[in-house]
């Protein structure tokens, strides 16, 4: 029993990561109907950027594993993360997916292949200042963070005591920040001006310019925030498994991706559910002893609700506007 | 519209005169390479100038471009000092790189490139066994010896007379730790997890498996992981669950200390045992506390007081920077020394000679100990069991060392 | 020429082909006369990029649908044949078939297992395409990028966890013959001709074979590009919401373009197991991107620049192996960003790639024309009565005074809280013309879009000749006789004015891809007879003279008139106009009313025409029906809607009542 709950909390551990990326794409591909492929990637250069803001930090400055500390370390390398992606999401909206915006759906889809590439491609080139390695295809070990105050430690310590399921600080966090970006974007989307502008954009884009919204700043400004809670998910992912790589985006991409489309591509709330679930079946495809196709069963999934529902669990079927 | 149009046009065309254009010129500088040599492809290559030419078929680019890349490095310093040494049979050696960018697909490609273009009278490589094994056909036509360093796949030698392999293999490999597991550190109650994408994990798995009840101990239970995964806690729950007193991880670095961590987390505090696939650089580094407490087997330790050992550390430390030299760049360099000892044994370039000498090896003092090339053309050799201690790697014991050999410095 | 003559000549240039091939491959294939084996590699790999190429081209150029598992469909190939002419448990009965037999020699046996595998391959791939294709392709194309993505990714993870098929340590039928000689094979009545074969064999395919599964996909594609599959695909890439109101099942022809593009993957990787190490990794989604730029540099629906973007794109890092001026650690890496970035800037600034969709034979033909003087433009008197003579009587004969063509009965269209129809009904008889008005969102447009099936309604129902019509997809009401336009004019844009017309003729015809294939004598037929039906209906609306015009080209007007032409030439019953002279002049309109009019007179037309105009309407229309928020609120004749208080007031507004 006690391993069955276990494989229950490493399934939402694992799927609240999933959850965390599908909030961007989704959010994305509700404004734009564009599969954001370099999504995953910029999650990935959230996680180095997270990971030499704290190494800078850490080693230059010299506060090391003094927990209060800590806190300040991560949230300064995670507000870095967040400013850098915002940037890097501007920049690939502004260079790449906004001349084509007239073309046809493919052609931006093939692009967006293409950012997701040389992402990839180019943080695989190493790249060394003095004696420091930079990217490269090698792992980047990510600095220790120790998370949280020692009563905290020792509240985990306790529940793993008391129940026999360890629970990390991680992936408290990681929980606890899909839930607080899910609660912001949510907020974001339904209750203020942008978020306003946001939605009539993704409902008709010509009704949208001529009520007088500004198109382009509004399609900026979802890139950017997407960009962001990207790199909010790197940034922990780095802290989680403390080994990043170039390539790390493109399978919990592709997840995040399944995720959304379980939840109705374009949903909020959904892509959060549709992560969790997604993370769930995974654990129990574990527990079950087919880890090896975990990766498998996820597309199966996507081909199986693409075959029921395509529209996703809280997706509204659409008409394509004649 | 019409200047637009005009100019699209124009990108177009000249788009279309640059691709066809440099076909032409790659073409006609591609085609010229290949050629002439073919006549005299079969045997002896390498002869005709005043170096010996022998081929270096490495990853040095690609995903596993650091096993390729390290391997190369302890070629090239055994090269440098055979030819300070005067070089063999007179002459010096030319060693050839060619790079299959850790691409099964693109091993052909090399390997026909240093036999019918560079001419090479024997290639070292490759480290991957699968793409030894894909460069194995074209040698073994063309009758050049193809010696790898580091390929402990069992099969790769049945692959044809001309294959040869300077490491142990994995059935010996896997032997050692399973005794070991159950001699040394007196634990017979295990679970096994085995990468199974990876065939030298499950090469590896199934020798241990085969091993383990023969010397006492019983396996509770097997779980599997996807190389290149990065949660692997559901797994590792029912391992726990098996409540076993040592688990066995023959897998890569590359996952080893993501497993670990992970482990701990969960309250999995026994001992982990791997093989060679554990040495890198990053283990410790990247492992930390986690990776404390395990051990694996390895072709040498670096810490070995052996004079044999101190002094290729040494040197390889001159050549390259202070780095310390790792299982691969160690084998390279073993398995060029022997190449070299086989080419002046046989006294000539020609390649079914070389083939004979060196199948003759024997007791050849490489650094990591004395090799024999057996019948099947695999080595015997021994190994060591390595401890990770607080952050350091620790030599525990060696293994599979014939008596004789033990005393020889 | 007679399509006889020409069916004859297209196999004759075939069979001259093969021959030029036959006559060829062996000197290709002696490794001391043209090529070395390290060059006949590169050939080989080269001839494989081609296959790739050509056959995404199919699915991706054409088609317009974005498979990123190309590669995956290549492994399943390569292993299918890997596996029959490599595990011994499969080669043995086979070599005791042809080999003892047959009494063909070792070599030719071998052969024939790999043609074998060839087939093998290609069948699995299809069956795969199949299953991959069916769920995703009625979707919107997104879906079938992630869904053939994970397919790639699915077979590489099965094949790596396979113990059969090598995990990724890998497969390479050398290998795997030489093992099994190894494991006891030697002693076996077959096992010293194998092992003869085995190792004196460079590759275990000639190049014979290679060309002409070169030749063959090419000619596939080719021919299936230049025929009504073809046009209908290109159609589809074009709009595929216009192609299915043009009577095209669209989903069962991105499904053939599918399955026919999987199939020839899986026999580029039956020919590449022949001589190359399989990896599972090999086949991932790099790959598969890799084949993807190669269609996108190419030109999207070009032969031609595939095929030469994927030679080009073998050849470079081969090129950079050969050449020891580069260090290979940093071009591997560069080359690889260098790529990433082409596919970028190819889409920014070339987005249909260096040849768009057009064919070196193509630019020949341009040649052909520009050097000999422009043929004269074939005059066709404005109303030929012939080619209509034969659809239309057909049509006449069977609805022999049917109660009613298009009738709609309490039909709901609902999205959301919004009720866009509520409860409309019609009746459209034969020879009717009736008009359909209403201020801006009244509810008109989706009232079309209900009728002619884009949308489902949400209750009620549509009769075609008094049968449900309410499940229909748009094709099959096209084909029920029911055409229609557009308001905003969904012309296949970038296709001739031709090409717009003989598409819509789609559903007439017959000779279906196998006879594109084959180019039979009744495929030129048709072919022909499209052509010339495409012409007339062009003169019936003054356009004939600009038939070869890029549709985008004309003039707005024309584009109307084009459209209507294009809705005719599906030979309907029923025609939906939905604002046909939205942006003409007072002129043009009105001799566009006449001109449907007379339409309707000569091909018993019923007619169901959307207008702002009120003027253009009450004097054209006998009927009228009024909409306002999506509820019919007055139908009658124009006198009557004229003096319709109702109507006064939805168009006027409440001033007007109090007024």
């Amino acid at each position: 029993m006690t391993d069955l709950l276990q494989q229950l909390l490493n399934g939402l551990a694992v799927g609240s990561t999933y959850a965390l990326i599908a909030l961007g794409y989704t959010m994305v591909y509700g404004v734009l109907r564009l599969i954001n492929f370099a999504h995953g990637d910029v999650f990935m250069v959230g996680a180095f950027i997270g990971c030499y803001t704290t190494r800078f930090i850490q080693e230059r400055l010299g506060l090391t594993d003094v927990a209060d500390q800590s806190v300040t370390v991560a949230a300064i390398s995670m507000l870095a993360a967040m400013i850098a992606c915002g940037a890097l999401g501007y920049v690939i909206e502004r260079l790449c997916y906004r001349p084509l915006r007239k073309a046809s759906r493919l052609a931006s889809l093939i692009t967006a292949i293409g950012v997701s590439l040389f992402l990839e491609y180019l943080l695989q080139i190493e790249w060394h200042i003095g004696r420091d390695r930079f990217f490269g295809p090698t792992p980047t070990a990510v600095p220790k963070i120790a998370v949280g105050h020692y009563e905290f430690d020792q509240a985990i310590v306790s529940i793993k005591n008391a129940t026999g399921l360890s629970v990390s600080g991680n992936d408290l966090l990681t929980f606890a920040a899909t839930l607080l970006c899910l609660a912001l974007l949510f907020y974001i989307v339904r209750f203020t001006r942008t978020g306003k502008a946001m939605r009539a954009v993704s409902t008709n884009y010509d009704a949208a310019r001529l009520m007088g919204i500004h198109i382009d700043r509004i399609i900026s400004f979802t890139f950017v925030l997407g960009s962001a809670l990207a790199a909010v998910g790197g940034v922990i992912y780095g802290f989680r498994y403390r080994s990043i790589t170039p390539l790390l985006g493109v399978i919990p991409g592709l997840k995040a991706f399944i995720a959304a489309v379980i939840g109705g591509i374009g949903n909020i709330p959904g892509a959060a559910v549709g992560g969790i679930i997604l993370g769930l079946v995974e654990a129990f495809v574990a527990y079950f002893g087919w880890s090896e196709y975990q990766d498998a069963a996820a597309f199966f999934i996507l081909i199986l609700v693409l075959l029921i529902r395509p529209e996703g669990i809280f997706g509204k079927a659409v008409p394509e506007k004649v | 519209m019409t200047k637009r149009m005009t100019r699209r046009y124009l990108l177009r065309a000249i788009a279309a005169t640059l691709m066809i254009g440099s076909l032409g010129m790659l073409a006609s500088c591609g085609g010229g390479g290949g050629e002439g040599g073919t006549t005299q492809a079969s045997g002896g290559g390498g002869a005709g100038g005043d170096t010996i030419k022998i081929g270096s078929l490495q990853s040095t680019s690609g995903d596993t471009s650091t096993f390729g890349t390290s391997s190369n490095k302890g070629i090239n310093l055994a090269a440098e000092e055979q030819n300070a040494k005067g070089g063999i049979l007179g002459k010096k050696i030319d060693m050839i790189l060619a790079d299959d960018q850790s691409q099964a697909s693109q091993v052909r490609q090399a390997v026909l490139k240093l036999i019918e273009q560079d001419h090479v009278c024997a290639i070292l490589g490759e480290v991957a066994s699968g793409r030894t094994a894909a460069a194995a056909p074209d040698c073994q036509r063309n009758k050049i010896p193809l010696l790898s360093p580091a390929s402990t796949r069992n099969d790769i030698t049945d692959l044809g007379d001309y294959i040869f392999r300077s490491c142990y293999t994995d059935a010996q490999q896997g032997k050692w730790i399973a005794d070991f597991a159950a001699h040394n550190l007196h634990l017979t109650k295990a679970a096994i997890f085995t990468d199974s994408q990876n065939p030298y994990s499950v090469g590896l798995s199934q020798v241990i498996e085969q091993e383990f009840p023969k010397v006492g101990g019983s396996i509770l239970v097997k779980e599997n992981y996807a190389s290149g995964a990065q949660d692997f806690q559901s797994q590792l729950t029912n391992i726990r669950a098996a409540n076993p007193q040592v688990v066995f991880l023959p897998g890569y670095y590359t996952e080893v200390v993501k497993i670990l961590p992970q482990a701990r987390k969960l309250g999995l505090n026994v001992p982990f045992v791997g093989g060679d696939g554990w040495d890198s650089p990053t283990t410790i580094p990247q492992g930390g506390d986690a990776v404390n407490g395990c051990y694996f087997s390895d072709h040498y330790a670096p810490d070995d007081p052996n004079p044999r050992v101190q002094a290729f550390v040494k040197k390889f430390q001159q050549k390259y920077d202070g780095e310390t030299p790792d299982a691969m760049a160690v084998l390279g360099y073993d398995a060029a020394n022997i190449l070299f000892a086989a080419i002046e044994h046989a006294n000539s370039t020609d390649g079914p000679k070389i083939r004979d000498a060196l199948a003759q090896t024997s007791n050849f003092p490489g650094v990591t100990g004395n090799i024999t090339i057996d019948a099947n053309r695999n080595a015997q050799k021994p190994g060591v069991m390595l401890e990770i201690d607080n952050g350091k790697l620790k030599m525990v014991t060696r293994v599979g060392e014939n008596p004789a050999a033990a005393t020889a410095p | 020429m007679t399509p006889a003559t020409r069916s004859w000549l297209h196999f004759a240039t075939l069979a001259a082909l093969i021959g030029l091939i036959a006559l060829i491959s062996p000197a290709l294939d002696n490794p001391r006369l043209l090529m070395s084996s390290l060059t006949h590699n590169t050939f080989y790999d080269c001839c494989i990029a081609v296959i790739l190429a050509v056959s995404l081209n199919l699915i991706l150029g054409l088609t317009g649908q974005f498979s990123l598992g190309h590669a995956g469909f290549m492994a399943v190939g390569a292993y299918t044949a890997a596996v029959i002419t490599g595990k011994p448990e499969f080669f043995l009965p086979q070599l005791s078939f042809w080999h003892a037999h047959l009494g063909l020699s070792v070599p030719a046996s071998f052969t024939c297992m790999a043609i074998a595998g060839m087939l093998a391959a290609m069948l699995l791939c299809a069956f795969l395409g199949l299953l991959v294709g069916l769920p995703t392709l009625r979707l919107r194309g997104d879906y079938l990028a992630i869904a053939t993505l994970g397919f790639g990714e699915i077979v590489a993870t099965i094949i790596g966890n396979s113990e059969y098929l090598g995990r990724t340590f890998g497969l390479r039928i050398d290998n795997m013959r030489q093992l099994w000689w190894a494991e006891g094979g030697k002693n076996t009545p077959f096992g010293p001709d194998v092992i003869a074969y085995n190792n004196n064999t460079l590759n275990f395919i000639s190049s014979f074979w290679m060309l002409l599964a070169v030749l063959v996909t090419i000619l596939i594609v080719r021919n299936i590009k230049y025929s009504t599959t073809g046009r209908a695909l290109l159609a589809i890439r074009e709009d595929p919401v216009a192609s299915e109101a043009v009577g095209i099942p669209t989903t069962r022809y991105k499904i053939a373009a599918f399955v026919i593009g999987a199939a020839l993957a899986g026999l580029a990787g039956a020919l590449y197991s022949q001589y190359q190490a399989l990896n599972p990794n090999g086949f991932r989604f790099m790959y598969s991107t890799m084949i993807v730029l190669y269609v996108i540099l190419g030109g999207q629906g070009s032969i031609t620049g595939s095929a030469l973007a994927a030679i080009f794109l073998t050849l470079v890092p081969v090129i950079f192996q050969r050449n020891t001026l580069l260090d290979p650690a940093i071009t591997e890496k560069w080359r690889m960003v260098a790529y990433a970035l082409l596919i970028i800037l190819s889409m920014l600034f070339m987005r249909h790639g260096i040849f768009g969709r057009y064919e070196i034979t193509d630019l020949a033909q341009w040649l052909y024309r520009r050097l000999r003087k422009p043929p004269p433009i074939p005059h066709t008197s404005p109303a030929p009565a012939a080619p209509y003579a034969l659809p239309i009587e057909n049509r006449k004969s069977k609805i022999e005074n049917p109660p009613s063509l298009l009738s709609a009965h309490d039909l709901s269209m609902q999205f959301g809280g919004l009720k866009a129809v509520d409860s409309f009904s019609l009746a459209l008889n034969a020879g009717e013309l009736v008009g359909l008005i209403g201020p801006n969102g009244a509810g008109k447009t989706t009232v079309f879009n209900v009728l002619t099936g884009v949308y489902r309604a949400t209750s009620g129902q549509v009769d075609i000749a008094d049968r449900s019509a309410r499940h229909l997809r748009p094709h099959s009401i096209s084909k029920r006789g029911v055409a229609r336009t557009f308001q905003n004019i969904r012309l296949f844009a970038n296709l001739s004015v031709l090409d717009n017309v003989q598409i819509a003729q789609h559903m007439h015809h017959k000779q279906g891809i196998p006879a594109a294939i084959l180019r039979t004598p009744a495929f030129f037929r048709e072919e022909d007879n499209s052509r010339k039906n495409a012409l007339d209906y062009l003169a019936l609306f003054h356009l004939d003279h600009l038939a070869d015009a890029c549709a985008s080209s004309l003039s707005y007007g024309d584009q109307r008139r084009l459209e209507i032409a294009r809705a005719l030439a599906t030979r309907p019953r029923v025609l939906l106009l939905d604002e046909p002279a939205a942006g003409m002049n007072p002129t043009e309109k009105r001799s566009l009313m006449d001109m449907i009019r007379s339409l309707r007179q000569r091909f018993g037309l019923a007619v169901l025409l959307i207008e702002h105009d009120m003027k253009v309407i009450m004097g054209v229309c006998e009927r009228i029906v009024v909409l306002d928020y999506g509820k019919t609120i007055a139908t009658g004749t124009p006198e009557e809607i004229r003096r319709n208080p109702a109507v006064i007031a939805a168009y006027l507004g409440a001033a007007a009542k109090e007024g």
